[in-house]
């Protein structure tokens, strides 16, 4: 016995059964698509766009942040501006009796 | 039904706030000027920062606008009565009334108060003496005690002149701290005591 | 109307479908020889392909292709073994075989060889395929398995041995 020979004989290329490039080729059919995009890359995405928007959010918040502060700061000065002028008025007032006006 | 509502507050407030920007060419021979624009907005805005409770937000949300215009000038004689006639002819309409008209040798003083119905609607301050004018267009139904109580609950005033009132630049520095009564100052001693 | 998107890809899944009618009885083949089990078998060579399918933009020629069908179902087959974990433990006689054994065969002699080659370990049992199945050189092996050349040599000389031993135990003489 020539045992490379019958080893070639025996372990020959074989056909499947039949309908196996049909069946291959459904299930190429509904496979679902794998898309390019690795997991961890759309958690980094996700993450990124997340990160995005607290900055942009925060910016935001900053801002209105600044501008009440500037408007508070005007009312203040306002106020006090105000005040001051009316109490130097009402000084002015007394003197001559008529500071109850104001 | 909320646009008809501002609408009519709109309405109501074109008669109390002045127009100050008719004072804009005195800036340019002013060695400083300071220009306050508050609108409803900003108001809004700014009573957001004066805490949740008190009177302080709910008065300052009353108002509807606070205008300020003040120019400090290098030498006497920068501006005249004439420039100041474009704000007194908005104060001609029949609802405004001169309450104080205070002249001395280098000052004078103007109130008015804009009145609907016998309440008031505005207020109108024009301050001017050798080297500086200001003008005070406060719109809103605060009156004089409202005005003072708001003050007072911000720290404000008390009879002091403001410091630098000369620099006549609106204050970033935060509100001065309340002098503490004599009473808080002896419960303030009671923390030595022991 | 098939629109030109379409028509694109209906040609490329038949470009497709010609590349699995191809090689089906090369990765079959294999998978069938080495599992010696016909519906496992299927089912392996079903999933190579598909794995071919999207490895296929990567792959320049046929012979490019065997070579990746030839390494991806040998190691495919070694993993598949290696889960069920056990040589075959049914008669191997009562294997139901496909067909296409060469007539010039003896066709006992055949199904005693393969189910004496299902017996072997993983490594021993794939070098063995791809050298009697495929007619690879040991070197050819030894670049698809990923391992040395001597190695492989060591597990072919040490296949034949134990095949040939168990031959003549079962009366099959040289």
């Amino acid at each position: 016995m020539n045992l490379d020979e019958e080893l070639r004989l025996a372990l020959v290329r074989r056909e499947p059964p039949d309908g196996f490039v049909d069946r291959v080729m459904a299930r190429l059919e509904h496979q679902p698509r794998r898309s390019w995009v690795q997991p961890w890359m759309a958690i980094a995405a996700a993450l990124l766009l997340l990160a995005g928007v607290l900055a942009w959010q925060w910016r935001e918040e900053r801002e209105k942040r600044i501008a009440a502060e500037k408007a508070k700061a005007d009312l203040l000065y306002a106020l006090e501006l105000t005040d001051s002028q009316l109490q130097q008025t009402r000084s002015k007032l007394k003197r001559h009796s008529l500071g109850g006006l104001i | 039904m909320k646009c008809f509502i501002l609408l009519a507050a709109a309405a109501a407030a074109f008669g109390q706030q002045i127009d100050l920007s008719k004072l804009e060419h005195l800036a340019s021979k002013a060695k400083e000027s300071t220009n306050v624009s508050l609108d409803p907005e900003k108001l809004k805005m700014a009573s957001g920062l004066l805490g949740e409770s008190g009177d302080a937000k709910n008065l300052v949300l009353s108002m509807q606008g606070v205008h300020v215009r003040t120019f400090e000038f290098e030498r006497p004689g920068e501006f005249s009565s004439a420039d100041l006639e474009p704000i007194r002819s908005q104060l001609k309409g029949p609802n405004w009334s001169r309450i104080v008209d205070v002249k001395s040798k280098d000052e004078a003083v103007e109130i008015w108060f804009y009145m609907t119905n016998g309440r008031m609607g505005g207020m109108t301050l024009i301050a001017a003496e050798a080297r500086e004018l200001s003008v005070i267009n406060i719109v809103g139904a605060l009156d004089m005690q409202s005005l003072g109580q708001l003050t007072r609950q911000l720290g404000l005033g008390g009879g002091v002149a403001l410091p630098g009132m000369n620099d006549a630049k609106p204050r970033t520095d935060p509100k001065p701290a309340p002098k503490p009564s004599p009473r808080q100052q002896d419960d303030d001693n009671d923390d030595f005591g022991d | 109307m098939i629109t030109g998107a379409a028509a694109s890809k209906t040609a490329a899944m038949d470009s497709f479908a010609g590349v699995v009618r191809r090689y089906q009885s090369l990765v079959f083949g294999l998978a069938f020889n080495f599992l010696h089990d016909r519906a496992l078998a299927e089912e392996l060579a079903q999933e190579v392909f598909l794995e071919l399918h999207r490895a296929m933009p990567g792959l320049e020629s046929d012979a490019h292709i065997a070579n990746w069908l030839r390494r991806v179902t040998t190691h495919r087959c070694i993993d598949c073994a290696r889960r069920i974990k056990s040589r075959p433990q049914v008669a191997l006689e009562d294997v139901p075989e496909p067909a296409s054994t060469p007539k010039r065969s003896d066709p006992l002699l055949a199904r005693k060889i393969r189910s004496l080659t299902a017996t072997l370990p993983e490594k021993a049992r794939a070098v063995l395929l791809l050298r009697y199945q495929e007619d690879l050189e040991p070197s050819e092996i030894a670049t698809a398995l990923g391992m040395p050349v001597n190695t492989v040599k060591s597990h072919l000389h040490r296949a034949l041995t134990t095949l040939r031993e168990k031959l003549e135990r079962t009366g099959v003489t040289s």
